[in-house]
């Protein structure tokens, strides 16, 4: 519960600024005010059920030797991880998400919009690579703990490119050109930018088609990387007296 | 008083030693901060290409306040942080004998034993980001505004000190509360904006209740020339009796505290 309260002040900080940026302006960058609320509460939402934060207590653990006592069970680590993370982000949904987006229909459903059935059956497929990619992220960083005692540092580097590149931190129309071409290509958007785009109705089509093929050829690099990454990472890991 | 001084410094001293010592840790976190404070310009960069102001303040203005932001998280992360994670993990394991037996203040020990100086450089980023701001807008505040925007910072140092250590002390009434130590650093995305981004009941409670808002807002109005005395006095007289409640909560809460054969 104190993780679902922490999780939502910075919601609230985003929302009051965007509120007072609106104070002056009918639209900013082609969003009205109710469409960034929308945009930044729908985003909230997708992010509690997709992010992924298990690094965060692994590097630790590889750091302190501890991880020994997982590495010697008859079930694969990274599956262990995966399906602990999975709990979680259920957890989550109950506690945060679904509060939160009660509330928030309750308080002013003009900010949820209903999407049409079509995209409905598609946001949890979306949603469920999101999440897949946001594990291939983490295990990069657990797998680059076995051998980088800072590993840490790499946890803040994935925050902060997922806060700049998801869409996270502001929407991709307001950056410039060339930024909104590179994030285009790059998985980090189908945490924040894609489900919220889909849920609104604003990506169709041919778009969905595009949008699905890139991730799924995101998830097969990054699935082939990590496994490359981990088996070569793990095999330098030594630890003492545990 | 002089002994404490004197302990500080010995403790700045320690954790200056054990920083040096990881060189590349060193060197990475604070990498990893100016990431941070980059990705914040950005944002402010890029919401100021598409509006010319936010609710009567300019960018030299929010980016005046960012600057503050940078220099309280530093205090939050740097200076609080480390000893305000290891507290109810002391509790919890029964190892609070340590610091209970010191002939010296245990809420100091507690509270100040050790600092991560790896994020220090935000205080840099923070005044430069200030000074940027400043003449960006031109705004050329005088000595005593200077001197007052400096006392409010104290003042509002004070505030998240006793407040984050208050939060902490409800360890002593629960066997275990992992997350407890991230609770109160969780506020400061609400110091990000300032006190008049707020209405209704939410800032009649952010600043009247617990005055959260006023911690960046008030240094800043002062290096702005917008003299706000009232706020000022507020924040001061909140701050000492929040310092003095963070005492005796603590000493109310030890009463709680049993040893684990320690």
């Amino acid at each position: 519960m104190l993780w679902s309260f922490m999780d939502a002040v910075p919601l609230v900080g985003m929302l009051v600024l965007w509120l007072n940026a609106f104070s002056t302006a009918n639209t900013i960058g082609g969003y009205s005010q109710t469409s960034i609320m929308t945009y930044y509460i729908l985003g909230y939402l997708y992010s509690q059920v997709t992010g992924c934060h298990f690094d965060e207590g692994m590097n630790e653990e590889i750091r302190k030797g501890g991880v020994v006592f997982w590495l010697v069970k008859p079930i694969s680590l990274k599956r262990f991880l995966f399906v602990q993370e999975m709990a979680w982000r259920t957890m989550t949904m109950l506690l945060t998400a679904l509060p939160v987006g009660v509330l928030t229909v309750i308080i002013a459903p003009q900010l949820l919009p209903v999407p049409s059935l079509f995209h409905l059956v598609l946001l949890p497929v979306f949603l469920v690579i999101a999440y897949t990619l946001e594990v291939m992220y983490s295990y990069m960083v657990v797998a680059m703990a076995f051998v980088f005692e800072q590993a840490r540092s790499l946890e803040h580097l994935k925050w902060m490119l997922s806060w700049l590149l998801s869409g996270s931190m502001i929407p991709p129309e307001f950056m410039p050109s060339w930024l909104r071409g590179v994030i285009q290509w790059l998985p980090f958007q189908f945490r924040f930018y894609v489900p919220v785009r889909l849920t609104t109705g604003e990506i169709g089509g041919v778009a969905i088609l595009w949008q699905g093929m890139l991730a799924m050829v995101w998830l097969v690099i990054l699935w082939v990387f990590v496994r490359w990454l981990w088996q070569r990472n793990l095999r330098s890991f030594t630890a003492v007296g545990s | 008083m002089g002994r404490y001084v004197r302990l500080y410094r010995l403790f700045v001293k320690y954790s200056l030693m054990r920083a040096m010592m990881y060189k590349e840790d060193f060197l990475i976190w604070s990498a990893v901060m100016v990431g941070w404070f980059i990705l914040t310009i950005i944002f402010y960069q890029v919401l100021f290409a598409n509006v010319s102001e936010v609710a009567g303040w300019t960018k030299a203005e929010l980016l005046i306040l960012q600057g503050y932001y940078f220099v309280f998280d530093f205090i939050l992360w740097g200076v609080l942080w480390p000893n305000m994670k290891q507290l109810p993990i002391k509790i919890n394991k029964g190892e609070l004998d340590y610091d209970l037996i010191r002939p010296i203040s245990a809420q100091f020990m507690l509270s100040f034993r050790e600092l991560d100086l790896d994020n220090a450089n935000e205080v840099i980023l923070g005044v430069a980001t200030i000074i940027y701001g400043l003449r960006l807008g031109q705004i050329h505040p005088g000595v005593v505004e200077t001197l007052l925007a400096i006392m409010t910072v104290v003042a509002a140092i004070v505030f998240i000190y006793a407040f984050y250590f208050i939060s902490i002390c409800i360890a002593f009434w629960f066997d275990r509360i992992e997350n407890l130590h991230y609770f109160f650093p969780s506020f400061r995305h609400l110091w990000k904006q300032p006190q008049s981004f707020y209405s209704g009941w939410l800032r009649w409670i952010l600043t009247i209740i617990v005055p959260i808002t006023l911690v960046t807002t008030l240094p800043t109005e002062w290096l702005l020339m917008r003299l706000p005395w009232k706020e000022t006095i507020f924040l001061i007289v909140f701050s000492l009796v929040a310092l003095w409640f963070s005492r005796w909560f603590f000493k109310v809460a030890l009463r709680r505290y049993s040893s684990a054969s320690s």
